[in-house]
């Protein structure tokens, strides 16, 4: 039986938990508590997990965190359930969904309908409508409704809660934890939600140490300061975790937050102050066979690989040559995989920090820059990687193109803030480049409307250190707007904002510091009426 | 072979391309006529590239995000109604 987990890594220990079978359509696989089903599937070889809506590809998962749509399966009989974010049961039935259009997707194939005509099809008239969803709903392989009521339900199916606090922090990622310490020490009621089974955001995936000289985190493994963190947040009994949660709306006239938990629960959340800090979602590039299984996020593959110790293949490549790529390159060599290269487009040198790169270097691995992938190889999954070098008016120079061979490929060419909730608090969004996309104007507290308060990754993309002290900071200004003051928290504001400002100064961050400064203001509710 | 940008819904660069070309050439437009960011994941990943492809092709910037409502992650009908069993 293949089996793609990690069993000895020169850092990481993996606890596991204990060993189950679940079932893929009847077939019984090797899994383990610890782990997602899209991971347990994964570490038994499967590389589809689903068939696209329209043209039938095959799909892997991408992203590993619950933010695409690739890894929808059929679990325990409820249809189009995420694999990445659900957890391993024992005796687990797994379904692909693939139904009738198994059958009939080379006929379909021929019938190349142009998106306008799919997306209106048999909508009209009404009375052919529902048998039409009903062949459509088959075709697409979007799932079969359950059969019936799931019998018995599982326990808490469907309760709805409703409770109030006074701040609620959702995002359970550095920024969110450390605003959670900050508030829960001096006395506030906090919740803090996060949708994955556990807190630390990407954190756990860290085996890396920061190099920053801040003293919340320097020398410390990303995933050690992340365990840390969780433990400081286990003391506080004001403090409330709430996880495999996560936020679906917000609505301004009832000033409620809609939580979704598992099995169907959902939660009403009412909350003096709001923080946002839900981080970012991977950037992708747009090549051919761009969707195929073997194409994934960088935070995919090190979700994989550092969370659960399961290879993502044998030979990678990496495109991008931030500190992102860089890092996960020396995950993987770290973990004995093969990096067959990083490539990326950028004229200038390598954009992530010379040290990572020499790191990798030092292995023997070409880190080549103007360079772009035109093509994914393969038919079921990745089987290589056409590339080819880049003019510097990003058109490709004819005659450049070369194999590489690969089994996967990795994309880390940056972050997006997670710009969708941020949105329904209405604020004020600007877009800037440097700070990875559309961003909320704040204020010097990190408030961007009336009752909510940014920090992290989406409010402007930058490191786990500077998440760990806005979060802080955030924190801090929410105890202050919740009329709790004192000298101490003064001083500490100080020393958070002294310690951001020493972040920022490196010669890299020069003109994130202008951007910053440039969607900052004196006062927000100016802004926003 | 296919270039995809929005995996939820199979809507591939050429598709968009062909939009803008018919003249749906800012985002609002784009996204009612193509289905990008209305699938199961809500634009979080072809958001990025669409906007890209679209400054592209018209040299005009795309400066407004488009507009997000709840729910932004899918959720069940069965789990926002009141279960009336207990009335019974």
């Amino acid at each position: 039986m293949v089996d793609w987990r990690i069993y000895e890594h020169p850092i990481l220990e993996f606890d596991r938990g204990e060993e189950v079978t679940i079932y893929l359509d009847g077939e019984p696989m090797k899994a383990f508590e610890s782990e997602t089903v899209a991971a347990a599937l994964y570490a038994n070889g499967l590389r589809e997990f689903s068939k696209s809506i329209k043209y039938r590809r095959p799909r892997g998962f991408f992203c590993a965190i619950g933010r695409c749509s690739t890894c929808m399966m059929e679990v325990d009989g409820v249809p189009n359930v995420r694999t990445c974010i659900v957890m391993v049961k024992a005796g687990m039935r797994i379904k692909r969904q693939k139904y009738l259009a198994e059958y009939l997707s080379p006929i379909l194939n021929l019938m190349k309908l142009p998106p306008q005509v799919y997306m209106r099809l048999m909508t009209r008239p009404g009375i052919i409508y529902k048998p039409a969803m009903m062949v459509m709903r088959q075709l697409t392989g979007l799932g079969a409704f359950p059969k019936k009521v799931l019998d018995p339900p599982p326990q808490n199916q469907g309760a709805q809660g409703e409770i109030s606090t006074e701040f609620l922090i959702v995002g359970g990622g550095p920024a969110g934890m450390q605003a959670a310490i900050e508030a829960g020490q001096r006395g506030i009621s906090v919740v803090i939600v996060d949708d994955k089974d556990r807190l630390g955001g990407q954190l756990v995936k860290q085996t890396h140490t920061f190099f920053s000289d801040i003293k919340y985190a320097a020398g410390k493994r990303g995933f050690k300061l992340g365990e840390e963190m969780i433990s400081q947040l286990d003391q506080l009994p004001n403090v409330r975790v709430i996880t495999e949660t996560s936020a679906v709306g917000y609505y301004p006239k009832e000033d409620i937050m809609l939580l979704k938990g598992p099995n169907n629960t959902t939660l009403k959340v009412n909350a003096k102050k709001y923080l946002v800090a839900t981080g970012a979602y991977e950037k992708t590039l747009v090549f051919e066979n761009n969707d195929l299984p073997g194409v994934y996020g960088a935070g995919g593959v090190q979700t994989l690989l550092n969370v659960f110790g399961i290879k993502p293949g044998n030979r990678g490549i990496l495109l991008g040559t931030g500190n992102v790529a860089l890092m996960v390159a020396y995950h993987l060599i770290q973990a004995g995989i093969e990096v067959a290269g990083v490539y990326a487009p950028s004229f200038r040198r390598v954009r992530g920090y010379f040290v990572h790169a020499a790191k990798i270097q030092r292995h023997g691995v070409p880190v080549v820059t103007r360079h772009t992938i035109v093509k994914a190889l393969g038919r079921k999954e990745v089987k290589g990687a056409i590339m080819t070098k880049l003019n510097t008016d990003y058109s490709h120079v004819p005659g450049s193109q070369f194999k590489v061979d690969c089994d996967f490929i990795c994309i880390g060419v940056g972050l997006n803030p997670a710009y969708d909730l941020v949105q329904l608090f209405n604020p004020k969004m600007v877009r800037s480049g440097v700070l990875g996309g559309f961003v909320p104007i704040r204020d010097k507290t990190y408030r961007f409307a009336e009752n909510a308060y940014i920090a992290g990754d989406c409010g402007s993309i930058e490191e786990a250190t500077t998440a760990v002290l806005e979060g802080g900071l955030a924190g801090l200004h929410v105890t202050e707007a919740l009329d709790i003051r004192s000298e101490e928290i003064s001083e500490k504001i100080t020393e958070y904002e002294h310690a951001l400002e020493e972040d920022r100064s490196s010669p890299f961050s020069a003109g994130l510091k202008t951007a910053m400064n440039e969607i900052t203001v004196d006062d927000i509710m100016e802004v926003l009426t | 072979m296919k270039k995809i940008v929005c995996r939820c819904h199979d809507v591939t660069e050429s598709d968009i391309e062909d939009a803008i070309d018919s003249g749906y050439d800012d985002f609002e437009s784009l996204k009612r006529i193509t289905g990008i960011t209305t699938g199961q994941c809500q634009g979080k990943t072809c958001m990025d590239l669409a906007r890209g492809i679209l400054e592209r092709k018209t040299g005009k910037p795309v400066t407004q995000t488009t507009r997000i409502r709840s729910p932004i992650d899918p959720i069940t009908l069965g789990s926002l109604v009141k279960s009336t069993a207990k009335k019974k």
